[in-house]
């Protein structure tokens, strides 16, 4: 193996020798390296295979842009795919390894596909796979789909902590190149708070690769004072691999900051994120994200050894790595010339410069061999580059012996982040590139994003940018002034735009990631695919990981050329966050696993369970639903134990999920008035309603009590699942349709701790921990008020009101002593056999009292189908929904009303959601008369019961009906009844 | 049953102590009291502070805005159901008090890395110089509804919903962990 380290490398630390792998072969590199500087080195030019056809693929960038060199770093939880080699930093015991090949990256079966190129050209999968129309789910998807992304990921779970954070600066710089690191000095001096964030791990962005003195400095001098002075202001915060990502509405971009992504594991804090999401909220925005440098498409572009000319500039002098040993380079612009002079200052062989223009205006005097007027128009090579072929101006053809060819096409600004806002990028002749929009709205490009070339024009324009933003801000700066920032003029290099070699022999690569090809681009054009979003997506140029940074701007120029007009009027595709791929990781942050959701508990959590509960999740809540005994085994025996002991004994359920809205106000009774239907004006101070609340649209939308505790205050309970539902409403009603009224709201359902007590016994029990009188004729049903409790020592709200149909209490206390009260009451209730009972009970009491939930108020019912039509006042004068509610198709008595139902054979069992036919009649939907809404066993009555919502409902009672469940297949004969199964005159409540 | 023992249990799950040289520390606050004060329409943080000065002198006056017209108002004495009512009648019709003693509860992030952790939840800009002392927000931490109020230079005081509380605690644990 031929190391090409060479001396030199602004970023490397020889000094820390870093082991890694690659496809399992041991290799070293140093601090600093990339995976990518640390493979070159190692003489490794072959990385991957491509996507379609499988062809070798070697590394083209040195930066974000990359299309090729995508490997899989880590193992197990902590692997990633499609890591661009030339942004994962390398660390001691990294594993790489190679993609899209098998069984390896030298020997790729899938190669074959390239022998079947003709047949796989842009929108192939349209055409073919046809028929037979068998073979589509049996073949052809799961050849597809097994050929189809790049890396594989984990099926482990990351063990990694991932979070997200926000942020806040006047002024953002994006880049820490010469422009933005000239920003951010100039803000920072000023006194503003900047953050300069950066996606690589060392700021300097082209000064890294700059192997020239910049203002008679070396350049790395130049950079390590400017960063030396901003690491000293306490007002600019540095970023570095921190990649912004996106702009969004109101200043506020999203970056992704890889913070302990570079480390082996052994170095990894399990309590520090591995990535962070930042969301940067910035009143400035100095955009200086600098311009990527562009292939060009000629035949064999994609073969290992052709790089860009600046990546070998960088590798060459910040990482200590030659490209190769004889280098070419093909170049329409004068910028790649200073690759030619580096390479041969480090006694690199240039063979040749290939510059398409005829007379090239450049200051270039070094050894290599100039050859104006050609292209390159073919490679050779199996694995790695060999030679090229050269077509000069004459169509005389020479062969060059080379191992690597720098290209360079011009530069595209990179703009992405002025567009997600909905602005295009704009053409100009002059840089033959998309510039930024005009109006980018608090967002100031500079640098190379703004079309400027060289270091010192970009530190120049950086400082002149930060001052602009400065201003905007009421902020007076002065443009810092740096290195050579005196002499710069901007150099206007007159760049020959080539947007494909039209000799090129053999495949000429437009986009490396997808492998589309020019002439797939001129193929969607001749199918009529020709405008620029059309042509994306039949060919699928840029799409996928790297969204064609490379390959976009050739695409459209490609379009342009064969439409005869220019890039602009095509235009491009339309930029959308991300930028760059952001891992789900990031994404997610912390909420995954059981932190998917934060958790309510109640604050008698604790108290149910010390009693055994088993917790249901109701929203975010955690409610307990039965409580298992020793012995009993399935859920059904807990509730039916706990269903009989309260409809014999007493039982204790913790109801402090309930909504609890306290209502205040001298409005407060007209403003109740309004939101029931049932009326509400002259409930008396200490007394509890049963109210419901209409939409405006005539249907149900909750029920709950309401209570009087005062002549302007009440107390509104509602249902767990419309608790946040209904005070927004309410809050809708007093600021928007009656803001005359005095009236004022405020959520208390966390302030109570509320627990019902049920059953015979719950008088005697509630009596020895209350001081009050709470007989009958003291207290009776629906009584409401304050009351003493454990001789005066708390005070807590009782409510005489009953979900269960049972003689029963809801007794609430201040959250904080909602435990030692349950507790009190078991101890009380101890010598009545007092149970804990659950939601599930809770559930089966109801149904067996007929009284609704949500599953029957479930936004197609009125009051009328609900057996309740009597309440809904006739004497007010409006409420809402009081109009929508009289409508004719509302009124219909043929609507679906609620009945009971229960099966003619006891030991018949049918399911909630079973429509309801008439005996004999087909299964159809003209024949339908209704459906199941709930249903349970009773243990009070020994078999199944349910409500339902049927035709005509309670004019029916006593019909005998079909019970048909369409999933299981099963029809069952029930007969509906009235709804109320257990006490029907209401003694027990009365009792 | 009159001599039960009663406890006002915290919300909050036990204390973890912070390791040595720890750069933050989480504490519940115990015992005070949360008013929410809803005014009508005119009313105006002033015309409070100065009624509840006049009614309840030793329970201080720290206000903090939790919506149009109305406040938390926040203290570290008991108050009982009985003073609270006896306020409320020195109050009359413009200003309502809802006890929230138990409903909103207090906890205390404290240490120079208070605010490194604050913005791993909230969007609001704590820093010094925007914060000022003694300002509230009402916010979100992560998916959890809090309000936040600067009581000294690096700390700050939150109130969160009890049943929100195990949460969030939870929460702002893993995220101060790296400091701990």
């Amino acid at each position: 193996m031929t190391s090409f380290r060479i001396d030199g490398g602004t970023l490397i630390d020889r000094n820390d020798v870093r082991r890694f792998t690659f496809n399992g072969e041991a290799l070293t590199g140093f601090g600093g390296d990339t995976v990518a500087s640390g493979l070159l080195a190692n003489g490794k030019q072959l990385v991957g295979r491509s996507f379609k056809y499988h062809r070798p693929r070697g590394i083209l960038t040195a930066g974000a842009a990359e299309p090729n060199a995508l490997l899989t770093i880590g193992r197990d939880g902590r692997r990633d795919p499609n890591t661009r080699a030339t942004m994962a930093e390398l660390f001691d015991g990294l594993e790489a390894r190679s993609q899209n090949c098998w069984p390896n990256v030298n020997f790729d079966i899938g190669a074959a596909n390239g022998l079947l190129g003709p047949l796989l050209g842009a929108g192939f999968y349209y055409k073919t796979f046809m028929w037979p129309a068998a073979f589509w789910e049996k073949v052809y998807e799961p050849l597809i789909r097994k050929a189809a992304g790049l890396g594989r990921a984990s099926y482990d779970p990351d063990p990694g902590y991932y979070e997200k954070c926000w942020a806040h600066c006047d002024l953002l710089v994006i880049g820490a190149g010469p422009a933005g690191l000239a920003a951010a000095l100039t803000a920072g001096r000023a006194g503003a708070r900047v953050i300069i964030a950066d996606e690589g791990a060392q700021l300097g962005g082209g000064l890294i690769a700059e192997g020239s003195p910049v203002g008679g400095k070396p350049a790395d001098t130049v950079l390590a004072d400017i960063i030396g002075e901003l690491h000293a202001l306490p007002n600019v915060e540095i970023k570095k691999r921190t990649t912004v990502f996106a702009a969004y509405d109101d200043q506020v971009f999203g970056a992704v900051e890889r913070v302990q992504k570079h480390l082996p594991e052994h170095e990894i804090n399990p309590h520090r994120a591995m990535e962070r999401l930042w969301r940067i909220v910035a009143r400035q925005v100095v955009l200086a994200t600098g311009a990527e440098e562009r292939p060009i498409v000629f035949g064999g572009n994609d073969r290992p050894g052709v790089m860009m000319a600046g990546a070998m500039r960088t590798y060459l002098n910040g990482y200590g790595v030659a490209p190769g040993k004889r280098v070419a380079l093909f170049a329409n612009n004068s910028q790649a010339y200073q690759t030619a002079m580096d390479l041969e200052a480090r006694g690199i062989e240039v063979a040749a410069i290939i510059d398409p223009r005829t007379c090239p205006n450049i200051d270039y005097d070094g050894k290599a061999r100039l050859i104006a007027g050609a292209m390159v128009r073919d490679t050779a090579g199996r694995k790695a580059i060999k030679s090229i072929t050269v077509r000069h101006d004459d169509g005389r053809d020479e062969v060059i012996a080379v191992d690597a060819l720098g290209v360079s096409g011009g530069y595209s600004p990179i703009v992405h982040l002025a567009c997600h806002r909905v602005g295009k990028p704009v053409w100009s002749d002059a840089h033959v590139g998309f510039m930024p929009p005009e109006n980018t709205d608090g967002m100031t490009p500079c640098g190379a994003v703004a079309g400027k070339a060289g270091i010192a024009a970009c530190f120049a324009d950086g400082g002149v940018a930060a001052v602009k933003a400065l201003a905007e801000l009421g902020v007076m700066g002065e443009a810092a002034s740096l290195p050579g920032v005196e002499q710069s003029e901007e150099k206007v290099d007159p760049i020959q735009p080539i947007w494909h070699v039209a000799s090129s022999k053999g495949k000429a690569f437009v986009d490396f990631q997808n492998d589309v090809a020019a002439s797939d681009i001129t193929l969607a054009m001749r199918e009529g695919y020709d405008h620029v979003e059309l042509a994306k997506r039949y060919t699928t140029n840029g799409m996928a990981t790297d969204q064609g940074k490379t390959s976009n701007v050739n695409a459209i120029g490609i379009l342009a050329e064969n439409k005869g007009v220019s890039p602009g009027e095509i235009g491009t595709t339309t930029f959308r966050p991300f930028y760059t791929p952001v891992s789900f990781g990031a994404l997610v942050g912390a909420s995954k696993g059981m932190d998917f959701q934060p958790v309510r508990k109640s604050p008698l959590h604790g108290w149910a369970e010390r009693n055994g509960a088993k917790f249901v999740e109701t929203g975010l809540w955690y409610r307990s639903s039965w409580f298992p005994k020793d012995g009993e085994t399935f859920w059904r025996d807990s509730v039916d134990r706990e269903v009989n002991a309260v409809r014999t004994k007493v039982g204790i359920c913790d109801v402090s999920t309930l909504g609890k809205i306290e209502i205040f106000g001298a409005d407060a009774a007209e403003f109740l008035n309004r939101v029931y239907c049932n009326a509400f004006l002259k409930l008396p101070v200490g007394k509890a309603r049963y109210g419901i609340m209409l939409r405006e649209d005539g249907f149900v939308y909750d029920d709950g009590t309401t209570s009087c505790l005062g002549e302007n205050h009440y107390f509104m309970t509602t249902t767990t699942a419309l608790a946040a539902g209904v005070l927004t409403h309410l809050e809708f009603c007093a600021q928007v349709l009656w803001p005359e009224l005095d009236v004022r709201l405020a959520s208390a359902t966390d302030q109570w701790a509320q627990m019902a007590i049920a059953g015979p016994k719950s008088r005697d029990v509630l009596s020895k921990i209350i001081d009050d009188d709470i007989s009958n004729e003291a207290f009776p049903f629906l009584a409401a008020r304050e009351v003493s409790m454990f001789g005066g020592r708390l005070k807590g709200r009782l409510f005489r009101i009953s979900f269960s149909g049972e003689l029963a209490f809801e007794i609430a206390v201040p959250a904080g002593y909602g435990e030692s009260v349950a507790d009190a009451i078991m101890a009380a209730g101890e010598e009545f056999g007092i149970t804990p009972y659950g939601t599930e009970a809770l559930g089966v009491m109801r149904i067996e009292k007929g009284h609704v939930t949500h599953a029957e108020i479930n936004g197609t019912v009125t009051p009328a189908d609900l057996g309740m039509g009597k309440m809904v006042s006739a004497k007010k004068d409006d409420f809402i929904g009081r109009v929508m509610n009289l409508r004719e198709g509302l009124v219909d008595p043929d609507r679906p009303s609620l009945v009971g139902i229960k099966p003619k054979s006891p030991s018949d069992k049918f399911a909630t959601g079973s429509h309801i036919l008439n005996p004999g009649d087909d299964v159809s939907l003209a024949n339908d008369q209704g459906y199941v809404t709930s249903m349970c066993h009773s243990p009070t009555l020994g078999h199944a019961i349910g409500l339902a919502l049927v035709k005509n409902g309670p004019s029916r009672v006593g019909e005998e009906v079909t019970i048909w469940n369409g999933l299981a297949g099963k029809t069952v004969t029930g007969i509906l009844c009235n709804p109320a199964f257990v006490d029907p005159e209401n003694e027990k409540l009365h009792a | 049953m009159r001599d039960y023992p009663l406890e006002n249990r915290s919300a909050f799950p036990p204390l973890v102590a912070a390791g040595a040289g720890a750069s933050i520390n989480l504490a519940p606050v115990t015992g005070g009291f949360v008013i929410h004060v809803l005014g009508d329409a005119k009313s105006d943080e002033a015309a409070l502070s100065t009624a509840i000065k006049t009614i309840a002198p030793d329970l201080g006056t720290d206000l903090r805005k939790s919506a149009p017209n109305q406040w938390f108002w926040v203290g570290d004495a008991d108050v009982s159901s009985d003073r609270l009512a006896e306020i409320q009648a020195g109050l009359v019709n413009q200003f309502a008090l809802a006890d929230q003693t138990h409903g909103r509860v207090r906890m205390r992030l404290s240490g120079v890395s208070s605010r490194t952790v604050l913005a791993k939840g909230t969007m609001v800009d704590l820093s010094a110089d925007v914060f000022a002392m003694g300002q509230s927000a009402m916010t979100q931490i992560g998916h959890i509804g809090a309000m936040i109020t600067r009581i000294e230079d690096d700390s700050f005081e939150l109130i969160v919903l009890r049943s929100f509380a195990g949460s969030l605690w939870d929460e702002l644990h893993h995220m101060a962990a790296e400091f701990r």
